[in-house]
C-alpha cells in the first residue's frame, strides 16, 4: 500500500452561513483524503454544498459564511491555523483555483498578459520579461493558439472556452501542488467542454497534477477523477473509486443523479428527474436527509445512524441503511 | 479566433468612458455645457494675461459706471473694472471648487473603499458615522470653523471638502460592495492578491465611470457652496474677489442703481454651475446605458 501521507486531508469539516434567520450548515462534517497526483471529483445538485466545500478549502468563504470546525491538512500544514498573510502564500502558489464563469474571472480592464505577469511577479519574484515568457509558455501548454497575441487581449475579446483555458494557464503557471476547479465546464458549450476535458487529462499526465473537480457534469468526472464523492445536503453520501460509484451506485441519490443525465447512446426517452428538492439546511435533521425524496425509504431511515457513511466494499462508502452487506437491494 | 468578441453585461469602466466620448459630444446640452465652461475657465485662468491686471486698481473718477464699450460689465463702487474682477473671481471660485472636490473625492474614495471591502461591524460603524455626519448642517460646520483662525482660501477649501465628501464615500462603498461579489475579484483573492492590489488594480479602475459623474457634479456643488459662504461673509477673505464676494459686495450697491454689480457675478455662478451640471448629466446619460433613451 501507499505509505506516503496524503497531499490533502480533510476531516470532519463543517462550514456554515450565519444569517439573521439562523445557521445554514452547508458543509456538515465532510472528510476525505487526496493523494499526490490523484483527482477527486465531487458531484451533487445545486445547494448540496460542493462549492461551499471548495471555498472552505481556501478559506474564501465570505461573510456570513465561515468554517466552523474540522481539520484541513495540506502538505503537512494545518491550513486552519494560517493567518491572512500566510494564506496569501498558499492561495495561487500552492493551491490554485479556477471558477465557473471564465470570462468574468479576469479583470475586464487589464489584459490577460498583465494579469498573468502580475501573479507571476508577486508569487515567484520574476522580472516582467521572464514573467511574460513564462505566461506565454503556460498558455501554449494549455493548448492556446498564438499565445503572444492572446496575452495582449482582454477577457471579453475571447470566447468562453479560451478564457477558461487562459484561467487554467494562469493557475498552472504558478506550479500549484493542487488545483481546485469549481464547475470548470458549466458555462462552456459541448465542444469547448470536450476540449477542456482533454486539456485536464493532458495536464494530469504531464504535470502529475492533483485536482479536486466540483461539477454536476458526471461525464467529465468519470473521465478525469480516480475517486468520486457524492454530496447531498452538506454531507458525503457516497464515496469510492469513480468506476464503482458511477458504474454501480449504491446510494439512491447517486442513482437518481445518474439517471437524470441525458444519454446520447440510447433511444430518446423522458429523463426520470428526481422529485422534490434538497432539504433546508437551517434546521437539525434527524435520520437520512434524502429519505423524503427516496422511494425506498423505510422505518429504519429515521434513525440518526441512517445517514452515516459505512463501508460496503473495501474502498467504497455509502450513507444508506439499505446498502449494508448486500450487493443489490433496490 | 480572437475575433469572437462577446458582449458582456457590465462593460469595463474605461471602455465605458471611451465609448461614451463620441456619444457625449452628440449630446447637445452636454456639448453646450462643455463649451460654456471651457470659455469661462479659459477667460478666468488667462484673463490677467489677456486683459491686463487692473482688477485691483481703484479709480475714483470711474465709480459706478454702467456697462459700456470701455468697461464691458461696468465698474464698482471703487471704480474697478467689473469684467476683470469677475474673471479674477472666476479663477478663485473655480480653483476653490476644484481643490475642494479633489480633497473630498480622495477622502470619500478612501472611506468608501474601506467600508465597502470590510464587511460586518466595521462597515456598519463607518456607515453609521457617515449617516450622523450627513445630518450636520453645513452652516453649523462653517460657524464652528470660524473659531479656528482667520478666514483664508485654504480654510474655505477644507470646509467645503469636509461638507461634501459623504456622497462620494457612499457611492464608492456601494460600488465596491457590488464589485467584491464579482468573480474576477474572487479569482484575484483565490490567486493570492493582497488588499492593496485589489484596491488599485481591480476596484478603483472599475469604479471610474460613476466616479467621473459624481466628481463632475461635485465641482458644481462646491462652487455653489463657496459662493454661498462668501456671500454670507463666511467664505474667502473679503479682499479676494470670488464670485460670492462680488455678489455680496454688489448687494449694497444695487439699491443705488448699480444692477450690473449683482447681475454679472450672479450670472457667472449660474452659468458655470449650469454648464457643469449639464456636463454631468451628459456623462451620466452616455456612460449609463439605462439613461440613453432619454435624448
Amino acid at each position: 500500500m501507499n505509505t506516503q501521507p496524503p497531499l490533502l486531508s480533510v476531516s470532519n469539516l463543517k462550514s456554515g452561513y450565519f444569517t439573521r434567520h439562523g445557521t445554514i450548515s452547508a458543509v456538515d462534517g465532510v472528510s476525505f483524503d487526496l493523494r499526490h497526483g490523484h483527482t477527486i471529483g465531487i458531484v451533487g445538485e445545486s445547494g448540496s454544498g460542493k462549492s461551499t466545500l471548495a471555498l472552505s478549502l481556501l478559506d474564501l468563504l465570505e461573510r456570513p459564511g465561515r468554517v466552523v470546525e474540522g481539520e484541513i491538512r495540506f502538505a503537512g500544514k494545518n491550513l486552519r491555523a494560517l493567518d491572512e498573510k500566510e494564506w496569501r502564500a498558499v492561495r495561487g502558489r500552492q493551491i490554485g483555483m479556477i471558477f465557473q464563469s471564465p470570462e468574468s474571472s479576469f479583470n475586464p480592464l487589464a489584459t490577460l498578459g498583465q494579469q498573468m505577469c502580475e501573479a507571476l511577479m508577486t508569487h515567484q519574484g520574476l522580472s516582467r520579461a521572464s514573467a511574460l515568457e513564462k505566461a506565454e509558455r503556460a498558455l501554449a501548454m494549455v493548448g492556446m493558439p498564438r499565445p503572444k497575441e492572446i496575452l495582449k487581449s482582454h477577457a471579453f475579446e475571447l470566447s468562453g472556452g479560451m478564457c477558461q483555458r487562459a484561467a487554467l494557464g494562469l493557475a498552472l503557471s504558478l506550479n500549484p501542488a493542487l488545483l481546485l476547479a469549481d464547475e470548470p465546464t458549466a458555462s462552456l458549450d459541448v465542444l469547448a467542454r470536450e476540449e477542456m476535458i482533454g486539456i485536464f487529462k493532458e495536464m494530469q499526465k504531464r504535470l502529475n497534477l492533483s485536482m479536486i473537480i466540483i461539477s454536476h457534469d458526471v461525464g467529465m468526472i468519470g473521465k478525469l477523477a480516480e475517486r468520486t464523492l457524492v454530496m447531498y445536503a452538506g454531507k458525503i453520501v457516497e464515496a469510492g473509486p469513480t468506476g464503482q460509484v458511477l458504474g454501480t451506485p449504491r446510494h439512491p441519490y447517486t442513482r437518481g443523479l445518474l439517471a437524470c443525465q441525458p444519454r446520447l447512446d440510447l433511444e430518446p426517452q423522458p429523463i426520470p428527474a428526481m422529485t422534490g428538492s434538497p432539504p433546508p439546511l437551517d434546521k437539525q435533521i434527524t435520520g437520512c436527509r434524502f429519505a423524503p425524496r427516496c422511494r425506498w425509504a423505510g422505518s429504519r431511515c429515521v434513525n440518526d445512524e441512517a445517514f452515516q457513511l459505512r463501508p460496503v466494499l473495501a474502498d467504497h462508502h455509502v450513507a444508506c441503511v439499505k446498502s449494508e452487506g448486500r450487493d443489490d437491494v433496490f | 479566433m480572437e475575433g469572437d468578441v462577446r458582449r458582456v453585461a457590465r462593460l469595463p469602466s474605461v471602455i465605458q468612458l471611451t465609448r461614451a466620448m463620441p456619444l457625449f459630444f452628440r449630446h447637445r446640452l452636454a456639448q453646450a455645457g462643455f463649451w460654456v465652461l471651457a470659455l469661462i475657465a479659459t477667460l478666468s485662468l488667462f484673463g490677467p494675461w489677456l486683459f491686463g491686471n487692473d482688477a485691483f486698481a481703484p479709480d475714483a473718477s470711474r465709480m459706478y459706471l454702467p456697462p459700456s464699450a470701455e468697461h464691458l460689465l461696468g465698474t464698482d463702487q471703487l471704480g474697478r473694472d467689473l469684467f476683470l474682477r469677475v474673471l479674477e473671481g472666476g479663477r478663485v471660485s473655480l480653483l476653490t471648487g476644484l481643490a475642494a472636490t479633489l480633497l473630498a473625492t480622495l477622502f470619500g474614495c478612501f472611506y468608501g473603499i474601506v467600508s465597502g471591502m470590510a464587511s460586518g461591524w466595521l462597515d456598519r460603524i463607518l456607515m453609521g458615522f457617515l449617516d450622523a455626519l450627513i445630518s450636520i448642517p453645513v452652516i453649523l460646520l462653517v460657524i464652528v470653523s470660524q473659531a479656528f483662525g482667520e478666514s483664508s482660501l485654504l480654510k474655505v477649501t477644507l470646509v467645503i471638502a469636509l461638507a461634501s465628501w459623504m456622497g462620494t464615500a457612499r457611492m464608492m462603498r456601494t460600488e465596491c460592495r457590488t464589485l467584491m461579489e464579482a468573480d474576477f475579484i474572487k479569482a484575484a483573492i483565490a490567486g493570492g492578491a493582497s488588499s492593496i492590489r485589489l484596491v488599485f488594480r481591480h476596484l478603483l479602475p472599475n469604479t471610474l465611470a460613476p466616479l467621473v459623474v459624481v466628481v463632475t457634479v461635485g465641482v458644481g456643488q462646491s462652487i455653489l457652496l463657496e459662493s454661498t459662504l462668501s456671500f454670507l461673509n463666511l467664505g474667502v477673505p473679503a479682499t479676494v474677489p470670488s464670485w460670492g464676494n462680488l455678489l455680496g459686495n454688489g448687494m449694497s450697491s444695487v439699491l443705488s442703481g448699480a444692477w450690473w454689480m449683482v447681475l454679472f457675478p450672479g450670472l457667472s455662478i449660474v452659468l458655470t454651475v449650469l454648464a457643469i451640471n449639464l456636463i454631468g448629466d451628459g456623462l451620466r446619460d452616455t456612460i449609463d446605458p439605462k439613461h440613453r433613451s432619454q435624448y
